[in-house]
């Protein structure tokens, strides 16, 4: 049974703040393939590191490492935790794919720029579950 | 000889982020007796991949059982906290070369001298070469 502390419930959608809208939004672009929102929302020195996996530096590399990791069926994603404070945010929950992976996150972000947020660096912790 | 702490994140006066350095720091310690400062009786522990341990008692023990290798230093990258939410990451590193790099996510009962009553781990093993 997954909680849902941060109230991210349709009810509750007004009382997030704009950050962590964003972050809902880049995590279910990323369960959605849709790459181009997510490239759209970082820096062009964006460093993304899956962690025991890759670093990937440059909103180029981004991009391409996005497209290839795009899957067929779209995630179905559930979000357990938004947390922001200044210019660092962290987001865990779960992805379960089409073909019955469940996989575990949690993302650590760092931004820049307070009206126009842009992600410059990413974390990844990804831990497959396996029942 | 004492384990290394290498902290990134500005504490400052910030209380909630002082208790995870400071409950990270018991932590990979294996001080068993302070772990009580940092979290209350009834704590969650969820390893994710595991089993979700309850209690303090089974915390401790199984605090006490894991990482038979020395630990040469703990290096925290993050600590961002947000009223009673948290979250860490970092990495513990071994005496034979393995590395755990993890990121962790609490919930903190009371907002004012609070302590730890649900903490989630991300642990990812590295070795390093």
């Amino acid at each position: 049974m997954i909680k849902d502390p941060t109230g991210l419930n349709e009810s509750n959608e007004l009382t997030m703040t704009k950050k962590e809208k964003l972050l809902q939004q880049i995590n279910e672009a990323f369960a959605k393939n849709n790459t181009e929102f997510i490239i759209k929302h970082v820096t062009d020195d964006i460093s993304w590191t899956a962690v025991g996996d890759f670093t990937v530096e440059g909103k180029e590399a981004l991009n391409k490492a996005l497209k290839s990791m795009q899957s067929e069926e779209p995630y179905h994603l559930e979000i357990k935790n938004i947390i922001t404070h200044g210019y660092s945010a962290a987001v865990d929950g779960l992805m379960k794919s089409a073909d019955g992976k469940t996989y575990a996150f949690c993302d650590i972000y760092s931004f820049e720029g307070f009206t126009d947020p842009k992600i410059t660096e990413m974390t990844s912790y990804v831990i497959e579950i396996k029942e | 000889m004492s384990i290394k702490i290498a902290v990134k994140e500005d504490c400052g006066n910030a209380p909630n982020k002082i208790l995870l350095r400071d409950f990270k720091t018991a932590f990979v310690n294996k001080d068993l007796d302070s772990i009580s400062n940092y979290v209350t009786d009834d704590v969650t522990w969820q390893i994710m991949g595991g089993k979700q341990l309850e209690g303090i008692d089974n915390f401790k023990k199984k605090l006490k059982e894991m990482d038979g290798t020395t630990i040469m230093e703990l290096e925290l990258n993050h600590i961002i906290t947000n009223g009673t939410f948290c979250a860490i990451d970092g990495v513990i590193r071994r005496e034979d070369g393995t590395n755990d790099s993890f990121s962790e996510v609490y919930k903190l009962r009371g907002n004012k001298n609070g302590k730890i009553k649900e903490m989630t781990s991300y642990v990812i093993q590295e070795v390093e070469n």
